[in-house]
């Protein structure tokens, strides 16, 4: 038996491309050097890839990668020999589970919103963000240089592949075979 | 865990104001199970938004190769299975392996459509659409009215918007009991109102008889004389103490005012009635009764007349009345029965075997007929094709 690997090469790669910038992301709340975080979290992929893990579900799959993620930073700030005040107050926030679940709710409220936008055109993207972040058309259109119609027009265009992408999913709710 | 991921997409809709009426309800409910949640802005996070895209992900994925490279290369440990027959081992590891990537693939598909499967060949499927409210009431004339999306219709004694029929509270004394039909098509669906204010939903194939209006003081009794049908009747305390009967051939269902589903469809060899609230008595021909109790099922086998009760998922059970199909672990030959139904097509199972293969899931009434079919595909259900209406599995 050569194959003991239950994901294939292009599993992990989707797993990768959801999730790989989420993770990193939220390792870099604790450890401020992003190659760092990189390294830890390319790790886990290499971990997932090599061990015979299985996952009922998507949500258990995630669960696992933020989990892993948070325990590894804890380790890294553990062993690290600086005993700094900063390290003292990350390790109780790493401890902190309801801390945990909200700064997962942000990563992946991030995470959703990234891979919806990122599929837009750079303008749009801009424009998307400018507007989600509670900024008027006038204001957009001043920030970017560009003409309030021009805001208008992009904007109504980028809310709606917007709106289509999160309508869309419900829809895929979920259809498994069951053995 | 789960709450948090899936209370992560409804401040998203909700922000894109595509909310539900559903979710809404969803939202607030996880909205106080996780009181932090509502310090979750997403205003206060399209920064981050952007910080994701400063991370070269094509140097990471050729580093996380790099990295699985040298572990692969490491010398294997050799582990010795002592007098057991290996083989039968490994076989059963590799299958566990394969059914375990089918299913893990399967839902990761839903994020990222990466097809190891026969692309479908795709013949003409302009003629297929999902289902649609509509319906024909045929009058106590023997008059048959369409009903349908856009078009009013109105009598002494109804009102339709195309979308619902109702009928008006009306006349109690009446002695004489005056009947309408409402007959649901393959791909249609329906919301009618009595006059007693009872509600029923018809689903796709079904056919349901009824008096305009009831008489005070009398049994109030339909018939449902085939498919399937949501009723919420009114309780028999609001109606002058008029118990409530629904009909069918081989079946009567008494019942004090509740919720219920019924599913007698003329194709199917059993019939079966799902309470959701309340009481009801089912009668088979010869008179045998069984008490139903909330989230019980009695299935009727119409070839032994006998009746089984057995526990089941109501919200499952009576989610098409919602817009959404759901199977618990349905063959598929029981699925596709229900998706022909709804989007009016034939089924062809090029191989046998299919019609057993299990599935569970949910899906949205509302979608394509492709979309459904693409999700379903699988080492198993590997192709399908579609000719005019009828679609060929493979």
């Amino acid at each position: 038996m050569t194959n003991n690997n239950i994901l294939s090469k292009d599993d992990l790669k989707n797993i990768f491309d959801t999730y790989y910038e989420a993770l990193v992301q939220y390792a870099n709340r604790f450890l401020t050097l992003k190659d760092e975080c990189e390294d830890l979290v390319q790790d886990i992929f290499v971990g997932l890839w090599e061990k015979e893990n299985s996952f009922p579900d998507e949500v258990s799959l995630k669960a696992y990668l933020y989990k892993t993620t948070r325990n590894k930073c804890y380790n890294v700030i553990k062993h690290n020999k600086v005993k700094d005040k900063f390290a003292a107050s990350t390790v109780k926030a790493l401890e902190d589970d309801t801390l945990f679940l909200k700064q997962i709710l942000e990563e992946e409220v991030v995470r959703q919103l990234y891979q919806a936008i990122s599929k837009l055109p750079e303008r749009k993207q801009e424009i998307i963000k400018l507007s989600l972040k509670g900024l008027k058309n006038s204001d957009i259109a001043e920030e970017l240089e560009i003409k309030l119609q021009t805001v208008k027009t992009l904007k109504s265009q980028s809310y709606k592949i917007l709106r289509e992408q999160f309508a869309e999913y419900d829809t895929l709710i979920y259809f498994l075979l069951v053995y | 865990m789960k709450d948090v991921f899936h209370i992560s997409r409804l401040i998203i809709k909700e922000k894109l104001k595509v909310l539900t009426d559903l979710e809404k309800t969803d939202l607030e409910r996880l909205n106080h199970k996780l009181p932090f949640s509502d310090n979750v802005k997403i205003e206060d996070l399209v920064d981050k938004v952007s910080s994701y895209s400063t991370i070269n992900k094509d140097r990471a994925w050729e580093a996380i190769e790099a990295k699985f490279g040298k572990v692969q290369n490491k010398p294997k440990r050799v582990v010795k299975l002592f007098n057991r027959p290996w083989h039968k081992y490994a076989a059963a590891a590799v299958f566990v392996g394969l059914l375990a990537t089918a299913y893990f693939f399967k839902d990761n598909l839903l994020n990222s459509r990466t097809n190891h499967v026969e692309t479908p060949s795709i013949v003409d499927t302009n003629l297929i659409e999902p289902g649609t409210d509509k319906a024909t009431l045929t009058l106590a004339n023997g008059e048959q009215v369409p009903l349908e999306k856009g078009t009013a219709f109105q009598t002494s004694n109804a009102n339709s918007n195309g979308e619902q029929i109702v009928y008006a509270a009306g006349n109690r004394k009446t002695k004489e009991l005056t009947y309408n039909y409402l007959t649901i098509p393959r791909g249609g669906q329906f919301h009618i109102v009595l006059s007693d204010g009872t509600e029923v939903w018809l689903n796709s194939e079904s056919q349901l008889k009824y008096p305009v209006s009831f008489i005070d003081g009398e049994t109030r009794q339909v018939e449902l004389v085939y498919g399937e049908a949501y009723f919420d009747v009114t309780p028999s305390s609001e109606n002058n103490g008029s118990k409530f009967i629904v009909l069918n051939k081989s079946q009567e269902v008494e019942v004090l005012g509740t919720e219920f589903n019924i599913k007698a469809y003329r194709d199917e060899t059993n019939i079966y009635t799902t309470l959701v609230e309340g009481k009801v008595i089912v009668a088979n021909q010869q008179g045998v009764t069984r008490n139903l109790t909330p989230n019980y099922q009695s299935v009727l086998s119409m070839e032994t007349a006998e009746f089984k009760i057995t526990t089941v998922d109501v919200n499952s059970e009576t989610s098409w009345r919602r817009g959404v199909f759901s199977f618990k672990g349905k063959p598929l030959k029981d699925v596709m029965k229900v998706i022909s139904r709804w989007y009016d097509v034939d089924v062809v199972f090029a191989n046998k075997e299919l019609e057993s293969i299990k599935f569970k899931g949910n899906l949205n009434k509302d979608r394509s007929i492709e979309r459904i079919l693409s999700l379903m595909l699988s080492d198993k259900l590997k192709s399908y094709e579609i000719k005019d209406k009828t679609i060929i599995l493979k």
